[in-house]
C-alpha cells in the first residue's frame, strides 16, 4: 500500500485496513506495526516496542509518523495482533498450536461469552453469548455463595451443565480431534465452576481458595469424547480474578513504561494501575446499574434497549440497539441520558424534581431512585480510580492511559461519562475503549500470544482494600455528586 | 440579628457544610448570649434534622449528610465544653457496629449519627465484630438498645449468631435490638427474631425517638 508525502501514516492505513490500534494512536500499545520501504526515523516509543532486529527490518508503528517526507510503501504485520471486542475480527495469531479447536469462555455473573476458534489458522468460527443460568440464585456474587454455603450446589451444576451443553454441540458439529477450553472469570464465578470452597471468598480476610492455574481433562470434566484440556485461569484476589488478570495481560502491563490506568466496568468494577510495571489493583461494589439492573427502565444491551441519549435543540433524542422498538435502557444509555439531564432538571447533586419519561408506552422513564443508585455506581468506580492514583503519588494529568474494559465499555459516549464525572476530565484524550478484555486476554493465553502471568507476578500486585481506607470515603462521599470536569 | 436568625444561619452554614464559618459563628453566638444548649439544639442538630429530613424524602443523598455531619462535628467541637452534662437531654446509649466479616461502616456510621443528632449516647464497636465483642460491650455498657449493620448478604447471617449470643449469656431480654443494611428486609430480621427493622437510618432515628421520649 502507498501513502504519499504529507499524509499521515496512522489514519491512511486506519482507513483501509483494520489495524490494530489499541491506545488509539498514543505509541502506547505497540500494536500498530507496519513495515516501510524506506528507513523512515525512529522515535522512542518504537525504541520502547520494538527490537533493535525489527527497527533494521524498517519495522515502525504507524502512529509514528503523522507526516511524512515522501512517499512510503508499507505493509501490515501483526494484523490482527489483538481481539479487541470479544468477536470484531476474522482471526486471531495463534504461536503455538496445542489443538483442533480453541474455545475461550469468559464467565460473567450476569452474561457467559465464548468464542471459538480454528486452533491451526486462528480464525474466529463463532461466538456464542448466554444469561448465566446461576441467575435464578440471585444476580449478584455474594447471592450465590451465600446458596452454595447453605449446601446447595446448584450454582455448580447449573454452569457445568449450560457449558457441557454448548461443548457437546461443538464437538458434534466440527468433530475435532482434539480441543482446548480456557476459562476466565471473576474469582467467585471461577470457584463455583471448580466446586472449589467458597467461604474463605466471605471470611476475612477474604482469600480464593484456588490460586493457580488448574488444568483438566475435557473427558474427566465434562464427559464429553474429545481430547484435550480444560484450564482454569488463577485469580489476583477473591475480588479480583482471572477475568481482571487476562485484561492485564493482554496489555501487557507488567512490562509497561507508562502509567495505565484499566478499568472494568461490572458489576464489580475492577481497577488497576500500572506504574512502570508496578500494579496496584481495587474491585468496588458497584452494583450492577451499569447493567441496568436495579433501575426502574433498566435492561441489558438487548435488542431496543436505549443506548445513546443526545439533546438536539433542547429536546431529548435517542438510539436503539438494532433500531429496534424501545424495551428499556442500558449501561450506556444511562451514563447519556444523566449527562444530558444535568443540562437541565437534574442537580449536580443528584436531586430530581420530577420523574424524567422517555417513552410513554411502554413506559421508560428516570425517577430518583434511578439516580441514587448510579450515583453509588459511578460514586465507587470514580473513588476506587481516585485512591489507586492518589496512593501511588499520581495525578490523572500523569495518567497516559485510561483503558475502559467490560461488555457495554465499547459503547459509552465519553464525553458522557466526563460530563457525569466517571472518568477525570483529565483523561478525554487519553481514553480509549477495549471491550471485552476478559474474554480477549483468555484467547491470547489460548493462542500462546500472551503467557500466563507467573504466580511470583500475580503475588507482586498490591490488592488495595476500598472499604477500610477513610480517605476512600470522602472520595465515594465527594465523587457521588455530578460535578464533572469541576472537581 | 435576633436569636432566631443567629440560629438560622448556623443551620444554614452547617447544611452547606461552610466548615470555616462554624467555629466563629458558634462562639459569636455564644457572645451573644445564647446557651451553649440552644446553639445545639436550635443550631446544629436542627440542622441534621432537616437533611435528614430531606434524605428521608429523597431530596437530599448521602453525600450532603456527610456534609452536614462534618460541619456539625465542628461546631459541637466547640460547644462542648459549655454544655453541662445535666442539661443535654439524654434519651440512652446505643451500641452499634458492622457484623464479622463485613468491613462497611458507611451505613453503621450514618446510623450512630442520627441516633446521635437524637439525644442517643453511641458506644461504636466499629466493622467486622465478632458476636463475642458485641456480648462483651453489652454486658459493660448495658445499654437499652442494640444496631447491628451488615452490607452483605453473607455476613447477615451473623445477625442471627449474636442474637443467639446474647440469649445464651442471658442479656437478650431488656434489650432492644435493630439490624439494618442493604439486604436485609423485614422478613429476614424476623427470621432471626431480631426486635426492629427500618428500611434507612432516618426511620430507625424516628422509631427510636419516639420510644425512648
Amino acid at each position: 500500500m502507498l501513502i504519499e508525502k504529507g499524509k499521515n501514516l496512522f489514519e491512511e492505513i486506519r482507513r483501509e485496513d483494520s489495524l490494530s490500534a489499541l491506545c488509539n494512536g498514543r505509541g502506547i500499545c505497540g500494536k500498530c506495526k507496519v513495515k516501510t520501504d524506506i528507513s523512515l526515523p525512529v522515535t522512542e516509543a518504537e525504541r520502547n516496542h520494538l527490537s533493535q532486529l525489527q527497527i533494521n527490518q524498517n519495522i515502525r508503528l504507524a502512529c509514528q509518523h503523522t507526516v511524512l517526507e515522501e512517499d512510503v510503501h508499507v505493509a501490515l504485520i501483526d494484523k490482527e495482533n489483538i481481539l479487541v471486542l470479544g468477536l470484531d475480527r476474522g482471526s486471531v495469531p495463534i504461536r503455538t498450536v496445542t489443538a483442533d479447536l480453541l474455545l475461550a469462555i469468559d464467565l460473567g455473573t450476569t452474561t457467559v461469552v465464548m468464542v471459538l476458534i480454528d486452533g491451526h489458522s486462528g480464525e474466529v468460527i463463532l461466538e456464542h453469548k448466554f444469561t448465566n443460568p446461576q441467575r435464578t440464585y440471585g444476580a449478584d456474587v455474594l447471592s450465590r455463595i451465600e446458596v452454595t454455603l447453605a449446601g446447595n450446589d446448584s450454582c455448580h451444576r447449573l454452569i457445568r451443565q449450560e457449558i457441557r451443553k454448548f461443548v457437546a454441540e461443538l464437538v458434534t458439529r466440527f468433530q475435532p480431534n482434539s480441543m482446548t477450553i480456557g476459562i476466565t472469570g471473576n474469582t467467585t464465578m471461577t470457584h463455583l465452576w471448580l466446586n472449589a470452597d467458597v467461604a474463605p471468598l466471605v471470611q476475612i480476610p477474604y482469600r480464593p481458595s484456588v490460586s493457580h492455574t488448574l488444568i483438566r481433562s475435557i473427558r474427566s470434566e465434562l464427559g464429553i469424547g474429545v481430547d484435550g484440556e480444560i484450564i482454569v485461569y488463577p485469580p489476583i484476589a477473591a475480588y479480583l480474578g482471572s477475568d481482571i488478570l487476562a485484561g492485564i495481560s493482554l496489555l501487557d502491563l507488567f512490562k509497561k513504561k507508562e502509567n495505565i490506568l484499566l478499568i472494568d466496568l461490572g458489576t464489580n468494577g475492577e481497577i488497576v494501575l500500572s506504574c512502570n510495571g508496578e500494579l496496584s489493583a481495587t474491585s468496588t461494589a458497584a452494583g450492577p446499574a451499569f447493567e441496568g439492573v436495579n433501575m426502574s427502565s433498566g435492561c441489558g444491551a438487548v435488542a431496543g434497549a436505549i443506548d445513546h441519549f443526545f439533546l438536539s435543540q433542547g429536546k431529548l433524542t435517542y438510539t436503539t440497539i438494532q433500531e429496534a422498538a424501545p424495551v428499556g435502557i442500558c449501561g450506556s444509555g444511562y451514563i447519556d441520558l444523566i449527562g444530558c439531564l444535568l443540562e437541565g432538571p437534574l442537580q449536580t447533586s443528584g436531586y430530581l424534581e420530577d420523574e424524567v419519561i422517555v417513552v410513554e408506552h411502554p413506559k421508560i422513564s428516570l425517577t430518583q431512585k434511578d439516580v441514587r443508585e448510579f450515583q453509588l455506581a459511578k460514586a465507587a468506580i470514580r473513588s476506587g480510580m481516585e485512591l489507586c492514583v492518589e496512593r501511588a503519588n499520581l495525578t490523572f494529568d500523569q495518567i497516559d492511559a485510561l483503558m475502559i474494559a467490560g461488555g457495554f465499555g465499547k459503547h459509552i459516549n465519553v464525553d458522557a461519562a466526563i460530563r457525569i464525572g466517571l472518568i477525570p476530565e483529565a483523561c478525554r484524550d487519553k481514553t480509549v475503549l477495549i471491550g471485552n478484555s476478559s474474554l480477549a486476554g483468555c484467547v491470547s493465553w489460548l493462542t500462546r500470544e500472551k503467557d500466563i502471568p507467573s504466580h511470583g507476578d500475580i503475588e507482586r500486585i498490591q490488592v488495595i482494600e476500598l472499604a477500610t481506607s477513610a480517605r476512600w470515603l470522602e472520595l465515594f462521599s465527594e465523587h457521588m455528586l455530578f460535578e464533572g470536569g469541576n472537581l | 440579628m435576633d436569636h432566631q436568625e443567629i440560629l438560622d444561619n448556623i443551620q444554614e452554614k452547617v447544611i452547606k457544610g461552610k466548615i470555616k464559618e462554624i467555629e466563629p459563628l458558634c462562639v459569636d453566638a455564644l457572645q451573644q448570649g445564647l446557651s451553649a444548649m440552644e446553639i445545639l439544639e436550635g443550631g446544629l442538630l436542627m440542622a441534621m434534622q432537616r437533611v435528614a429530613e430531606a434524605w428521608k424524602n429523597g431530596k437530599a443523598f448521602i453525600p450532603e449528610v456527610l456534609i452536614t455531619a462534618r460541619a456539625m462535628n465542628i461546631g459541637l467541637a466547640v460547644l462542648e465544653p459549655q454544655l453541662a452534662k445535666a442539661d443535654r437531654k439524654h434519651r440512652g446509649k446505643v451500641v452499634i457496629g458492622t457484623v464479622l466479616d463485613d468491613l462497611h461502616d458507611i451505613g453503621k456510621n450514618l446510623i450512630g449519627l442520627m441516633l446521635k443528632s437524637r439525644g442517643f449516647e453511641i458506644v461504636d464497636l466499629g466493622v467486622n465484630v465478632k458476636p463475642e465483642k458485641f456480648v462483651e460491650a453489652i454486658k459493660e455498657h448495658q445499654p437499652p438498645i442494640l444496631c447491628m449493620s451488615a452490607l452483605l448478604t453473607t455476613s447477615m447471617v451473623h445477625f442471627r449468631k449474636v442474637i443467639e449470643a446474647l440469649e445464651e449469656a442471658g442479656l437478650r431480654e431488656d434489650l432492644l435490638i435493630c439490624v439494618g443494611g442493604a439486604p436485609v428486609t423485614q422478613a429476614y430480621a424476623n427470621q432471626v427474631k431480631a426486635d426492629v427493622y427500618t428500611p434507612d437510618a432516618v426511620s430507625l432515628a424516628d422509631l427510636l425517638e419516639e420510644r425512648f421520649s
